[in-house]
């Protein structure tokens, strides 16, 4: 921890306007998301009168739970200041192994719990791709990732049998049918890997690591230390999870589908800024993005009880998070500032 | 850093050091590769040369090389355009909406949209200093959505007595006139970068933005105009599409993400900013367009496609990224 409160020590030296601004921004930074989530679910109750019911709770907690997964991802990624745009094609690989090698109506393959395993293996490979393509081709990881989502899409289309595959594995439907306490399993596995990977970034050498990357790679890379082990590992584990998501959807649906992860990549994007996760990396956390993941998904599902057609969501989401990303950065605006 | 101003590299080629013979390489392989590529499928399919097969790739190509041409211009600058492909869907859905408003003027008002929206986009991210990407990913994101608003999600018949589309959707001399419509868009674009100061000051921004902020380009007004001319490219792209299916779809253009930065990079423009140009653009559009085809030939099923695209892709960007400039590779 001695590392991160360095850098922001340095870059709070740097910034002219201390002081009460500074604190308030801080401050804003870190509870600012949770207040907005406590807002918009009041806001909602006043115009609804039932959304702050068990039933409605649990369905926003059922279509929050795979988004916290993508975005837990995600955030590791963002973190080192790099981004990872492959999840929709990571999902589309992985839902496509899970159902042509799990029991299914397509061809004869019964590998049971190896094929949850090979499907999430699928993730972890496109995040080393991802990871090792970054760090050691040193590309920059925007566009590597949009080649490897594109990779991911077109594996998954070449998958693709002549029907719609039909996932029969008792485990795999399992995960989407077995409640406990009126939620699925799915939210279960959302909240463990959050709490999982939530340890990980605070409490290990590469969570630590990771921090420092994104607040000071050059000093970092000047100590000696694996800087590309790191920036690998962050990758790796975005690509897993996103893998994992693919799996959990798939077991929602029942079946595989190569279009499975459309339209994620963009709010698990935004769920991560309007949490505090920063863009240039250094500052944020799992437990943050995860929290604007969940402002999102009450969003989505409050804009829907109102009336809103499902569209909507897209445009506000955009609008969201420009708006965001534009405030969080508006102090650092200089006029020599470079931002590609 | 002399390969990023092609126009001095005739005074130096009098003793050409390292530097100059990679630009010289940057300019002529892209070239190279789409003649070999050619050559490779004609050989294949001796059909692919002919006169319908070709009048049915500038068909294909035409649009592809417009998106790819304007997407150019923001990597020019070091910046990134990821919502072109939103805005050529989204001008077919506009056409259709707009049309009982502007009747036979619709084609101009959603382009000068167009450009406007781009406009503004480029002002914010510079003005604002918001990282590109996450501009225009999230202005993709309004735009798909919007599309999918104004269209219901369905896809609709144009209004069949638009002149200009039907203008695009005809053929002169056996050619298609969106070929004619490209070859145009071309040529008034390399007037503008070659003979004005905004096409050297392009140049400048993408090989060093510091530098050129200091000798007095305006950086602001500047990115404003390229994503402006990026935006008037895709609504363009947008126009010819549609003016071959004579239907507008929401999603009509969803996959041409990918295929316009493949484009750009394939051409020799490299994504770290101020080397390539308009040139490469061309020759990186028609490269994609003919890749398209050539994938096909061999045997790859279209949506495998993807795959060829996205290798592709790193290929060119891991040749052609300036990594001295990038300094730290996020």
């Amino acid at each position: 921890m001695k590392l991160i409160s360095a850098t922001v020590a340095v870059r709070s030296a740097r910034e002219p306007d201390g002081g009460v601004a500074q604190h308030l921004r801080r401050w804003l930074q870190s509870l600012g998301p949770l207040a907005v989530l406590i807002v918009l679910l009041l806001v909602f109750e006043i115009a609804r009168h039932n959304f702050l019911t068990g039933g409605n709770l649990a369905a926003i907690a059922e279509s929050a739970a795979v988004p916290v997964i993508l975005t837990t991802g995600l955030s590791f990624v963002i973190l080192l200041g790099a981004i990872d745009l492959s999840m929709e094609g990571v999902m589309a690989a992985s839902s496509m192994t899970l159902s042509l090698l799990c029991a299914n109506d397509v061809n004869g393959n019964h590998w049971g719990v190896w094929g949850i395993a090979a499907a999430i293996g699928v993730g972890l490979a496109f995040g080393l791709v991802n990871g090792v393509l970054n760090t050691i081709l040193r590309m920059p990881s925007l566009i590597v990732t949009l080649g490897t989502w594109f990779i991911g899409l077109g594996i998954a289309s070449i998958l693709f049998p002549a029907q719609v595959p039909t996932v029969r594995d008792p485990w795999v439907l399992g995960i989407a049918a077995y409640h406990i306490a009126g939620l699925s399993l799915i939210v279960f596995v959302a909240l463990l890997l959050l709490l999982l990977f939530h340890l990980l970034l605070h409490y290990t050498h590469l969570g630590r690591m990771i921090f420092a990357v994104g607040g000071a790679e050059a000093t970092l890379v000047m100590t000696g230390l694996p800087v590309p082990l790191f920036k690998i590992a962050a990758f790796v584990i975005s690509g897993l999870l996103a893998g994992i998501a693919g799996v959990l959807l798939s077991a929602r649906l029942g079946d595989g589908n190569a279009n499975i992860g459309d339209g994620l990549l963009f709010p698990a994007v935004s769920a991560c800024v309007l949490g505090g996760t920063l863009l240039s990396g250094g500052r944020g956390g799992v437990l943050q993005s995860a929290i604007g993941a969940v402002v999102l998904e009450v969003l989505n599902n409050g804009l829907i009880q109102i009336g809103a057609g499902p569209y909507v969501r897209n445009i506000i989401s955009g609008a969201v998070i420009l708006l965001v990303v534009a405030a969080s950065g508006l102090h650092l605006r200089r006029k020599l500032r470079v931002v590609k | 850093m002399s390969q990023s101003q092609p126009a001095d590299d005739r005074t130096i080629q009098a003793k050409p050091g390292f530097a100059e013979r990679r630009a010289a390489l940057r300019r002529s392989v892209p070239l190279a590769v789409l003649i070999l590529l050619v050559g490779l499928s004609a050989i294949i399919a001796p059909g692919t040369l002919s006169p319908a097969a070709l009048n049915g790739f500038i068909s294909d190509a035409a649009p592809l090389m417009i998106l790819v041409i304007g997407s150019t211009i923001p990597i020019l600058t070091g910046s990134i355009d990821l919502s072109v492909a939103g805005i050529a869907s989204i001008t077919g859905v506009m056409l259709v909406v707009l049309a009982p408003i502007f009747g036979p003027w619709t084609c101009i008002v959603v382009i000068l949209l167009a450009i406007l929206f781009g406009a503004f986009q480029g002002w914010l991210h510079a003005w604002l200093q918001i990282p590109s990407f996450i501009t225009t990913l999230g202005t993709l994101s309004m735009l798909s959505g919007l599309s999918l608003l104004l269209s219901n999600a369905t896809a609709q018949p144009l209004p069949d007595s638009d002149p200009i589309i039907n203008l695009l959707g005809d053929t002169s001399f056996d050619i298609p006139n969106t070929g004619f419509a490209a070859l145009a868009l071309v040529a008034v674009l390399a007037v503008v970068m070659r003979y004005t100061r905004i096409g050297r000051d392009l140049f400048a921004l993408g090989a060093g933005e510091r530098a050129a902020l200091m000798s007095g380009v305006r950086t602001v007004r500047l990115r404003s105009f390229a994503f402006a001319a990026s935006a008037g490219c895709a609504a363009l792209a947008g126009l010819a599409l549609v003016s071959v299916t004579q239907f507008s779809s929401p999603t009509l253009a969803g996959n041409l993400l990918l295929l316009s930065i493949v484009g750009v990079v394939l051409g020799g423009t490299a994504i770290s900013g101020g080397v390539g140009g308009l040139w490469a653009g061309v020759i990186g559009g028609l490269i994609t367009a003919w890749l398209r085809v050539a994938t096909v030939l061999i045997g790859v099923k279209p949506t495998g496609q993807y795959i060829v695209f996205g290798i592709m892709a790193l290929i060119a960007v891991f040749l052609t990224t300036d990594r001295t400039k990038i300094g730290i590779i996020k």
